[in-house]
């Protein structure tokens, strides 16, 4: 080719591509990326290796990769795509994994070392520069599996992301079931994925309500009613030892208790001479003070990450939308403009949005959204037409909420990004008011 | 054709979440005649390991580019300058 045919060639391509890419001054191609490809992080998580007698107790690697996959981080590649089943870094043959595009691998093993004593260990390698990138070592009882397998799925999730995670944590809420003409509520504690749920209280006919666990996971305040009816009980219970004391009696009625983040006070709403309003409550004392002194209905407090400032659903402007005011009550200020009702708000760990549950005025009904602070906008996250109670994981990268299958009410996980949901184990029965506890 | 690189990087790239509006991170990268990466060299670091890590991997991934065969277009392409710049 001749030289200017050659230029002439060249500058009509970049003339073609002037757009996508520019040529440096000394003639080397510069291709600009300015977005990804919008699924998450390719991670191959290889069945544990068994060594005992019959099937594995706990199928770790399972547990491990449920609680990736709900986080809306990661895609787990299917085992089927599996060239080799390596348990330990040792094995591993990087090109198998390279071949499937895996960025990241897990590998482990589960071993009986006697009677009812197991010992776990497992490996994070980083495919493309060959290493491993962590490890963990147990030895636990068989009942202890199960923590151990999201004690895993936290180190790993924080390997890969440089966020604490949130699998290894417990969730509360409350189921009730219609027996013939009685109806009997349980509030429940189990594992942040549904699996081993606990019964904390059973009652007949008198309902339990709004469970929240205290700052340090050790507490978990809920309401019930006197036998009469005639008002309302805030309970603490300690989970581990199912001691429980009453630390007020309410005339009229009461809910939606909120741990203040130094664990000191309740935020809750209290109904009392025909008015609903937001109060604080000292935990040591009972002592109750009014913040919200609105003729409207003031309810469902939550508290700020730094224990300043709360956000409560109120109908004062006509339709429940979210305010904010400061903790003496003071400075209140509409946030949710968007949506024809917004209600049940609560902050994320960072304080920079809030979860709530929104509708849109479409005839759809009631979803989840995220609502961003600084932007007012929000994000809806489901698609359900009664979703409701949404709480954020204490890293704020999971939602937990009620919706319903059916005429039932179920639990459901969304990832924060809105990529992944999930329907937990279910229950007999309505479940409903989810609360999610801190690390175990 | 310089569209088709960038696309097969793209659909590969899966950065961690976060918010790194502002930061970029680059790459100087061979090829050989077939588009297979022979070399990766990171030229500016976003500050980010995990980002620059994320990118990398889209590299390796993405290998072999799709270049075109013509053996005039090579002594141009052989060598490149990977940018990345995530926009939120």
């Amino acid at each position: 080719m001749t030289p200017d045919r050659i230029i002439r060639r060249l500058a009509l391509w970049w003339l073609l591509g002037a757009f996508a890419f520019s040529p440096s001054a000394f003639g080397k191609l510069t291709i600009e990326i300015t977005e990804g490809a919008g699924s998450g992080i390719p991670i191959a998580a290889v069945p544990f290796k068994w060594t005992g007698s019959g099937s594995p107790p706990e199928d770790i690697g399972a547990i491990v990769s449920a609680d990736l996959y709900r986080s809306g981080r990661f895609d787990l590649l299917p085992a089927s795509d599996f060239l080799s089943r390596p348990s330990e870094a040792s094995e591993v043959r990087y090109k198998d994994w390279r071949l499937i595009k895996a960025e990241a691998l897990v590998v482990g093993r589960l071993t009986m070392t006697g009677p009812d004593q197991f010992d776990v260990s497992f490996e994070l390698l980083d495919v493309y520069r060959e290493k491993v990138k962590t490890g963990l070592k147990f030895s636990v009882k068989r009942s202890q599996l199960r923590q151990v397998a999201h004690q895993i799925s936290d180190r790993i999730f924080y390997e890969m992301t440089g966020i604490e995670g949130a699998f290894n944590t417990r969730i509360a809420y409350v189921t009730m079931q219609q027996q013939d003409k009685d109806r009997i509520y349980q509030l429940m504690v189990a594992d942040s994925d549904g699996h081993d749920p606990q019964e904390i209280l059973k009652t007949t006919n008198l309902p339990v309500l709004s469970p929240s666990w205290s700052p340090n996971g050790q507490w978990l305040a809920y309401v019930s009613f006197s036998d009469d009816r005639s008002g309302a009980n805030i309970w603490l219970q300690d989970i581990a030892s199912g001691q429980r004391r009453r630390i007020a009696r309410i005339d009229g009625s009461a809910s939606a208790p909120a741990w203040s983040p130094d664990g000191r006070s309740l935020a809750l709403t209290v109904s009392a001479s025909g008015n609903t309003d937001i109060y604080i409550m000292q935990v040591a004392t009972g002592e109750l003070r009014r913040i919200t002194k609105d003729p409207a209905i003031d309810t469902e407090p939550a508290w700020s990450p730094d224990g300043r400032e709360l956000v409560f659903t109120s109908d004062r402007g006509g339709r429940p939308q979210i305010y904010r005011a400061k903790a003496d009550g003071t400075g209140v200020e509409r946030l949710t403009r968007e949506g024809k009702e917004n209600a049940g708000a609560s902050y994320d760990p960072t304080g920079k949005r809030l979860v709530l549950v929104t509708n849109q005025g479409s005839g759809a009904g009631y979803q989840i959204g995220v609502f961003y602070l600084e932007s007012g906008r929000t994000d809806v996250l489901t698609d359900g037409t009664l979703d409701e109670s949404p709480t954020f994981s204490s890293n704020g990268t999971m939602i937990l909420y009620a919706t319903k299958m059916g005429r039932e009410g179920v639990l459901a996980a969304v990832s924060a990004d809105g990529r992944v949901r999930q329907l937990l184990k279910l229950h007999d029965g309505d479940v409903r008011e989810p609360a999610w506890s801190v690390s175990r | 054709m310089a569209w088709a690189i960038q696309e097969q990087v793209r659909g590969n790239w899966n950065p961690p979440a976060g918010d790194f509006n502002g930061m970029s991170v680059s790459f100087t990268i061979r090829v050989d005649r077939e588009g297979n990466v022979t070399s990766v060299k990171m030229s500016r670091s976003s500050g980010n390991a995990r980002l620059d890590e994320s990118a990398e991997n889209a590299i390796y991934k993405a290998s072999p580019l799709p270049i075109p065969s013509e053996a005039r277009f090579y002594e141009y392409l052989k060598e490149f300058e990977f940018v990345f710049s995530p926009q939120n």
